[in-house]
């Protein structure tokens, strides 16, 4: 059997893609402190935002953003430190996981083998749908793609780039991620550079997994996860190159990470989020809603737990912002440097007032409940907000619901007053915005229905699990 | 064109009954969550099986819409060259015309892409991909290269542009230069 040129190109790119998580994995403190399916989920986004803020800053710098110095840079410093953390820790790493409960990552019940099987059905259609076509869908290679062809070609992020290419406005994460695909690629290869997006929904789904399994039993955990991997929208955008998915998984790692500092006041929980946020708002603009969300539930829970100018609480919000406060301002400044503007704009529709306050819910109602897209997850998660509001409040929930309650109400009013109502009815621009919180909402709502359901074991422990 | 995915049943199909079933089934099952009479117990059991069955048909379907979508995917794209897969993409051989006009022209010169086509969302898609496949050739107008893009057949380039010089006449595009 004989391989080809474009198959080496995609198992190169596929390498690149694993020294991502390998990236991701080198930078997380302690063995012990996260299981092993949370730390796969959250080892890839850490990667990731550290690769793409790094060459964010060769640019800056006016380093050649080529692959020797990229690559050298990018993993020098990881790599140094892993070593060092290897050598210096590996006695206490040693201690901590014996302290833990270690559990056996793979379980012996034939229904996990089941439920795992069916995942990993969907996990492989996911691939092979991304692996045989090249980019397809216009934003993935008009709006980001072709960035990332120019860096990768020109080894420096051209001042042009933002006079003639879609959407200069749009954050530059992605494109950069694509750029480090490319360099193990060895040449602009759109398949192999799309391979990221299957590493996203699949990072997603070990976050997901890793977060129930830390509360239930193995097989109830698998079910779970095939609960959110099972929504068919986020299915079909693990396929193509938009960035919407890897949204949706950094809004999630975020919460994740946010629930667990609530728990625990473990101020790596909150290192790990504010990568996370920093994540967000490298991805999309608009993940500066989620960012203002949980800073303003950190508050919150800070208030509560000691007053809102307690210097517990004012460190946290701190912490939470410093790392998208950096990333944020840096490109805030190259943007306006650079003369970039906002493609949002104040629409001036006839439809004003309540008419338009009207459509906007109709189109919401039918988008989030009628069209398949999301099969029961909002009916569920309407039922479930009633029934559990106070305990929407609880150090618990509160990362998790109000996130997606906030942006999903932020969005409503984006679209009542700018230019984004015209696009309600175009192809599914609404649906792409629900996707960036709908995986977190589909983890609450299995939370909490697991709850209902007894699911959840007598002692959840969520530290120190194998 | 540019849809990644559409509903999966279209507006008001059967998720218009289903959902009023869920809300309904999950809204009983919630409430006798902590109902401890037999009655109680089995009608919660029952609501709660109801919603699992509703999710067990959806990920079903969600199964083999994805499976329906791999076998298109396939059935287009598997085993073709790079070229055929954008071709079949572009609905015309784009990505090799573009190839073909990049051996032209030196790179980092700008060039015009004019697409001769009738649809103005056909013509916006090529005129983006012509930019996409271009580079290091940047795509600008006004620019005094133009490509002009038929997609197909065309009449004699000559009698195209007379006011520019041909440089290239080619099956689907012709390569104009102003005249200096």
């Amino acid at each position: 059997m004989s391989v080809s040129g474009e198959e080496v190109t995609i198992g190169l790119g596929a390498f690149g893609m694993l020294v991502a998580w390998w990236l991701g994995f080198s930078w997380m403190p302690g063995r012990a402190y996260l299981s092993g399916a949370q730390r796969a989920g959250f080892a890839y986004g850490l990667g990731l935002v550290w690769i793409s803020t790094m060459m964010g800053v060769l640019a800056v710098l006016g380093v050649p953003v080529t692959r020797m110095v990229g690559v050298v840079s990018i993993v020098g410093p990881p790599l140094g430190w892993w070593l060092w953390q290897t050598w210096r820790l590996r006695r206490v790493a040693e201690r901590e996981v014996s302290v833990g409960v270690i559990r056996p990552v793979l379980s012996r019940d034939p229904w996990w083998w089941g439920l795992a099987a069916l995942l990993g059905v969907l996990c492989a259609i996911v691939v092979v749908r991304a692996t045989v076509k090249p980019m397809y869908f216009w934003d993935g290679w008009a709006t980001y793609a072709l960035k990332a062809k120019i860096i990768y070609l020109e080894a420096s992020v051209p001042r042009a780039i933002f006079d003639w290419v879609v959407a200069p406005n749009y954050p530059l994460g992605v494109p950069f991620q694509e750029v480090w695909v490319a360099w193990f690629a060895g040449s602009w290869d759109d398949v192999a550079v799309k391979l990221l997006f299957p590493g996203y929904a699949l990072a997603l789904l070990c976050l997901v997994y890793g977060t129930l399994r830390d509360r239930w039993g193995a097989r109830a955990a698998m079910g779970g996860t095939l609960f959110v991997a099972g929504l068919p929208f986020l299915l079909q955008h693990a396929q193509d190159a938009y960035t919407d998915l890897p949204l949706a998984y950094f809004v999630l790692g975020n919460a994740v990470a946010l629930t667990r500092y609530a728990l625990s006041s473990d101020r790596r929980d909150l290192v790990l989020a504010s990568v996370f946020a920093a994540g967000l708002v490298w991805t999309r603009e608009d993940g500066l809603i989620v960012v203002a969300a949980n800073a303003l539930l950190l508050a919150a829970l800070g208030a509560r737990r000691g007053g809102l100018t307690s210097k517990t609480s004012v460190t946290a919000v701190g912490i939470y912002l410093a790392f998208p406060a950096l990333v944020w301002g840096a490109w805030t400044l190259a943007k306006l440097h650079m003369g970039i503007s906002t493609n949002l704009h104040v629409d001036s529709s006839d439809v004003m007032g309540l008419d338009r306050w009207q459509t906007i819910f109709e189109v919401f109602v039918r988008a989030l409940f009628l069209q398949g897209n999301w099969m029961i997850l909002w009916a569920l998660f309407s039922l479930v907000f009633v029934y559990e509001f106070r305990n929407t409040l609880t150090e618990e929930s509160m990362f998790l619901v109000w996130p997606v309650v906030t942006y999903l109400v932020v969005i409503g009013v984006l679209v009542f007053m700018s230019e984004l109502f015209r696009f309600l009815w175009g192809d599914t621009v609404l649906h792409r915005l629900i996707l960036h919180v709908a995986p977190l909402a589909a983890l609450w709502v299995a939370l909490t229905c697991g709850r209902w359901w007894g699911l959840a074991e007598p002692s959840p422990d969520v530290r120190g699990e194998g | 064109m540019n849809t990644l995915a559409p509903p999966l049943f279209g507006d008001r199909s059967v998720w218009a009954i289903l959902i009023p079933i869920i809300l309904l089934a999950a809204t009983t099952g919630t409430l006798l969550r902590e109902s401890d009479t037999r009655l109680g117990g089995a009608t919660r059991r029952w609501a709660w099986g109801l919603v699992v069955a509703v999710w067990i048909f959806g990920f079903g379907v969600g199964v083999y819409h994805q499976v329906g979508a791999l076998r298109v995917d396939v059935s287009r794209f598997g085993g073709v060259s790079r070229a055929e897969a954008y071709a079949a993409i572009d609905h015309v051989p784009l990505w090799d015309d573009m190839q073909h006009v990049a051996r032209l022209i030196s790179p980092r010169r700008d060039v015009e892409v004019f697409i001769d086509y009738d649809r103005p969302d056909v013509q916006l898609m090529w005129k983006e991909r012509a930019r996409y496949y271009l580079y290091p050739i940047i795509v600008r107008d006004a620019s005094p290269v133009m490509v002009r893009y038929f997609g197909q057949a065309h009449t004699p380039c000559a009698q195209v542009e007379s006011d520019r010089t041909l440089l290239h006449e080619a099956e689907r595009f012709c390569l104009f230069q102003v005249k200096k």
